[in-house]
């Protein structure tokens, strides 16, 4: 029992390092390239993956880490996306904070993420598994491959889920839901 | 509800048209909500699949969250039928324009960004009439550009209907196959160079191969002309799985970059993997194509094994150079990348001079002859280790034997014998012209690849480290390499207190032989005193004062330090004999001949020679020699060539016929035929030594130069002077005239020229090479005998073509530079001259 809690502190303790350290790593890109946010963006993203990949290597169940990661990185992404809808709403001002970095390589405009929380959320009803695979795909930026490994499933059971969870979420939060 | 659309989903996106049609209506039924859902969801999921051309890197933020479906766009002149695709700079639509009766299809690419400013606008604009410039077969043409009604910026481009180059349609293809294709990719970029443009964006998605088994580049989006940025770097979006580390860190590019990106591609073109896979970061070097290879797995005739054994070696240094972090190691052109794809195809050498490993040192003994011939340069260096080496630490060696037990001896020497022969291979390897795109391998290449080795590599005993550095430093001692002995050893003498005394000795005497020739006498003797005052009349240290003697010219003083040297050894010691040498050397020089012979004699008779050392056989053939060229110096060519044949047997009997040791006799014995007369014979023998010599030096090369001069000169005595003249040239044409130390060799060999042209009545060239020779001898201080000569033959050479004029005030100037205690022989000549001179002046008349 207290095993088990020491690594549920340690689990934490590593996703926000890793957290913090994606964060380092994008204000740094940010002070660098003050008008590159697309490049950031990838920047960021090929750092990261890199950085997940090392703590990843550190931890015995991967798939629990990777998920768990995920679900941390979409609720930070999601805080972001709230700030900046305020910020928006206070005259279109940035506040200059924290975790600008960040906050810059949101996607701007297409996604509601607010409607993407809920639909993941339905979707986890009707497929966990496929939801799972957004999650890795999404927020840890895996591949097919990738993702099918770390879940372990087949690959083409993958790209069925993925497809049909693409597709669902896409049609869910278009103007007409399903 | 859910699980059945689901289900209803999933199975009906492997069917297509009318089945797909009546799949779904069987399985939904009378369920219309179920089967608008259906459709609705597969419709989508054909959008997304349009969009979705391979883009998994951009999966993380944008590869759900794709634009809602985009406001219609309308260009002007072109109808859009259709997005055919979308990535982080913009969406792409398939367009047709009406060219007359023509429909042409098009490609319109419309970026993401708007409300430009003016001056950017315009530039835009400027960029697309010079994008639109460009035309090759290869490159998918820019047609047009502008701004659409929302001022977003687009380009027009030809239209492909083709495959990516990563497609799985050309993942079996063969990989010379795959080579092929990728040439033509380089081709297109080295166009697109040529007009000082850098793609800066090459990726998959970029190459597309259309249906006529054409590579057609696309996209240049993000490049600029080279011409008005070179130095700033790129602002714009980029796909880092196939940049280059200077596009990451945002530092200048080159066309470096492209050769990156292109590294990349056929990497994953060939390998199935991407490099950067193997990579823990964007600097680090990702594992051989030969290596990633074996990661796949098998499919179809593709096995992972016959492709790594394909990559092994070649192509594994072309893309790893591509895929160099520092752009200055990489290719520094599109072009030379391609050009060694297009060597390996040709089964030529490549241009990379690669570290290979120990297999392929093997492989390349097997397939080539040169090899053969550079293993008997290899034998002979081990020879020349073992004989030197072994000379100067035999006495180290006795007294480990006293101190240690024989098993740790055996041990000992194991290693040393492991670690030098594993040493060489190394180096030879290295130096395979086959990897190096060289074909002229000199031994010297390799003892300085072996040099690296013992400077660079990690090993794993210092001693062997320190024995086969002493005995390259030997080596390099041996062949006049004075500077390479101290570069090599110097380091070593700052451990030089932890060494045994021997040792220390033993270090300190190489680097103070290797220093000679640089030191000033009051630096030499500071240093020398050194040694002296640690090892008092020890018998290396006295021959080092012999050395320097005998570089300073002073043969006298140094017959003593070696003759006191000599006096330290009796018969039964292992150093006798060739102190002994070293003093019936020095004889020699002396011309001392008869006393050097007599000596040399004497020690060979008294020296103990057990059975099996071939070091002593060795210093044998050595001494035997000494006295076969006293013999020629004593004007005995008989005697003299019949010694040298036996030196030649005992040699040949120690390190085969074909060593350089062994063919360099040759020269002597062509002396020796040239001195009897004997002229085509004595051309033969040094044939043989030119032939060997060039192996293993090349043609540029003083050793070279001499032998060929030498057989020049045995054709002037043979009255073949076109021959000479051949000969002559031929070290003219390879030798650097500006290099000083020919200067006085290369007057000498215009001498030789100017001879032989004058015995051709060719006077106008013989005045020519004179001028030369006086040319080249005038800046030097002496030599005023030479440069006498020089004159009096450019005298003669006026008189001949009829100058007399000019031949009689040479003639007078020659007389009044003239001292009274003149060379009488020259002094003749100039008598004969002016005798000439008179009798020419007299016919005019």
């Amino acid at each position: 029992m207290n095993d088990m809690k020491q690594a549920k502190q340690e689990f934490d303790q590593l996703v926000e390092a890793t957290l913090d350290m994606l964060k380092r790593i994008a204000r740094k890109h940010k002070k660098s390239h003050q008008h590159n946010t697309l490049q950031t963006t990838e920047i960021v993203h090929e750092t990261y993956l890199r950085v997940i990949q090392k703590q990843l290597n550190h931890w015995p169940d991967q798939k629990e880490f990777l998920i768990h990661m995920a679900m941390n990185i979409k609720q930070f992404l999601l805080d972001q996306y709230r700030r900046k809808v305020a910020a928006k709403r206070n005259h279109g001002q940035r506040a200059e904070s924290f975790d600008d970095a960040l906050y810059l390589a949101v996607p701007d405009g297409h996604a509601n993420w607010e409607e993407l929380e809920e639909n993941l959320e339905k979707l986890n009803g009707i497929d966990p598994q496929a939801v799972e695979l957004v999650m890795l795909r999404y927020f840890i930026g895996y591949n097919l491959d990738e993702a099918s490994n770390a879940l372990q499933i087949s690959t083409s059971t993958a790209s069925r889920k993925w497809a049909f969870a693409r597709s669902w979420l896409h049609a869910q939060m278009s103007e007409q839901p399903l | 509800m859910g699980y059945k659309l689901q289900d209803i989903f999933e199975k009906a996106i492997t069917l297509s048209g009318e089945e797909r049609d009546r799949f779904i209506r069987q399985a939904c039924g009378d369920d219309d909500v179920l089967r608008f859902k259906a459709e609705r969801l597969l419709d989508t999921h054909e959008s997304l699949e349009t969009y979705d051309d391979g883009a998994t890197e951009e999966a993380m933020l944008t590869g759900l969250a794709k634009p809602e479906p985009q406001q219609p766009v309308e260009i002007a002149g072109y109808q859009i039928t259709r997005p055919i695709g979308s990535g982080g700079m913009g969406d792409v639509y398939l367009a047709t324009r009406q060219l007359q009766d023509v429909t042409q299809q098009v490609a319109i690419k419309v970026m993401k960004t708007s409300n430009p400013r003016p001056t950017e606008k315009r530039r835009f604009l400027q960029e697309q009439q010079f994008l639109a410039q460009l035309e090759h077969p290869n490159i998918a043409r820019f047609i047009d550009g502008g701004y659409t009604t929302g001022q977003h910026p687009f380009v027009v481009m030809e239209y492909v209907s083709g495959q990516h180059i990563l497609s799985p349609a050309f993942h079996d293809l063969p990989v010379r196959k795959k080579l092929g294709l990728f040439v033509q990719v380089c081709e297109a970029i080295q166009y697109i160079h040529q007009h000082l443009i850098i793609h800066k964006d090459l990726k998959p998605n970029n190459i597309l191969i259309n249906d006529a088994w054409q590579p057609k580049i696309l996209d240049f989006g993000i490049a600029r002309s080279l011409e008005e940025d070179h130095t700033q770097t790129m602002t714009l979006a980029l796909t880092p799985r196939y940049a280059s580390p200077e596009m990451i860190n945002q530092e200048p590019l080159s066309m470096a970059t492209d050769v990156y990106s292109l590294g990349v591609v056929l990497y994953e073109f060939l390998t199935g993997c991407h490099p950067k896979d193997s990579m823990p970061n964007f600097l680090a070097t990702p594992d051989l194509p030969s290596v990633a290879v074996l990661q796949t797995s098998q499919e179809g005739r593709r096995s992972p094994a016959r492709l790594s054994r394909h990559f092994k070696g070649d192509l594994d240094a072309i893309i790893m150079t591509a895929l160099k972090a520092d752009p200055d190691e990489r290719y520094q052109s599109v072009e030379a990348f391609q050009r060694d794809i297009e060597n390996f195809l040709k089964f030529k050498p490549i241009s990379i001079k690669q570290p290979t490993l120990l297999d392929q040192s093997i492989k390349f003994y097997q397939r080539h002859k040169v090899a053969t011939i550079l293993t008997t340069a290899l034998s002979a260096s081990i020879i020349t280790l073992m004989v030197f080496v072994g000379l100067q630490f035999k006495d180290i060696k006795q007294q480990r034997t006293e101190l240690l037990n024989r098993q740790q001896v055996i041990l000992a020497e194991k290693e040393k014998v492991y670690s030098l022969s594993n040493a060489f291979e190394l180096a030879f390897a290295n130096a395979d012209p086959t990897r190096s795109g060289n074909a002229e391998v000199s031994a010297n290449d390799i003892l300085d690849e072996l040099n690296q080795l013992i400077t660079n590599d990690v090993w794993n005993s210092a001693d062997s480290q320190l024995y086969l550095a002493m005995g390259l430093g030997q080596i390099y001692l041996n062949t006049g390499q004075h500077e390479k002995t101290v570069d090599l050893l110097e380091p070593f003498l700052n451990g030089l207190d932890d060494l045994p005394e021997d040792n220390q000795k033993a270090l300190l005497i190489l680097v103070l032989n290797g220093d000679m020739a640089s030191l000033s006498r009051s630096d030499f003797e500071d240093q020398y005193k050194q040694l002296v005052n640690r090892w008092p009349e020890d018998a290396g240290v006295l021959q080092v004062k012999g050395h320097w003697l005998k570089n300073q010219g002073d043969y006298q003083a140094a017959e003593e330090a070696f003759a006191a040297a000599f006096e330290q050894f009796n018969p039964e010691q292992h150093g006798y004999l060739n102190n002994c040498y070293l003093l019936a050397g020095i004889r020699s020089k002396m011309s001392m001949f008869n006393e050097s012979s007599e000596l040399m004699r004497h020690c060979l008779s008294v020296a103990s020679a057990p059975a099996n050392d071939k070091s002593l056989a060795w210093q044998r053939t050595e001494a035997l020699n000494l006295m076969a060229n006293n013999l020629g110096y004593l004007n005995q060519p008989e005697a003299s060539s019949a010694l040298t044949r036996q030196v030649i047997e005992e040699r040949t009997a120690i390190v085969g016929a074909d060593h350089l040791y062994v063919t360099d006799l040759y020269a002597n014995l062509g002396s020796s035929y040239s001195q009897l007369g004997e002229y085509d014979e004595a051309h033969k023998m040094h044939q043989r030594t030119l032939a060997k010599r060039i192996e293993l030096y090349g043609e540029n090369d003083e050793r070279v130069f001499m032998t060929l001069y030498n057989m020049a000169n045995n054709q002037i005595r043979n009255q073949q002077h076109q021959k000479a003249i051949d000969l002559l040239m031929r070290i003219i044409e390879n030798i650097d005239i500006y290099d000083s130390k020919y200067t006085v060799n290369l007057s000498f060999i215009f001498q030789s020229l100017s001879h032989a042209h004058m015995q051709l009545e060719q006077y106008d060239k013989a005045e020519y090479f004179t001028q030369e020779a006086l040319r080249v001898l005038l800046p030097l201080d002496g030599f005023t005998g030479n440069k006498n000569w020089s004159r009096l033959v450019l005298a003669e050479l006026a008189i001949l073509q009829g100058n007399l004029a000019h031949g009689e005030a040479l003639i007078r100037q020659i007389e009044q530079g003239l001292g009274e205690q003149s060379d009488p022989a020259f002094m003749k000549d100039v008598q004969r001259v002016r005798a000439m001179h008179k009798s020419a002046s007299a016919t005019i008349d």
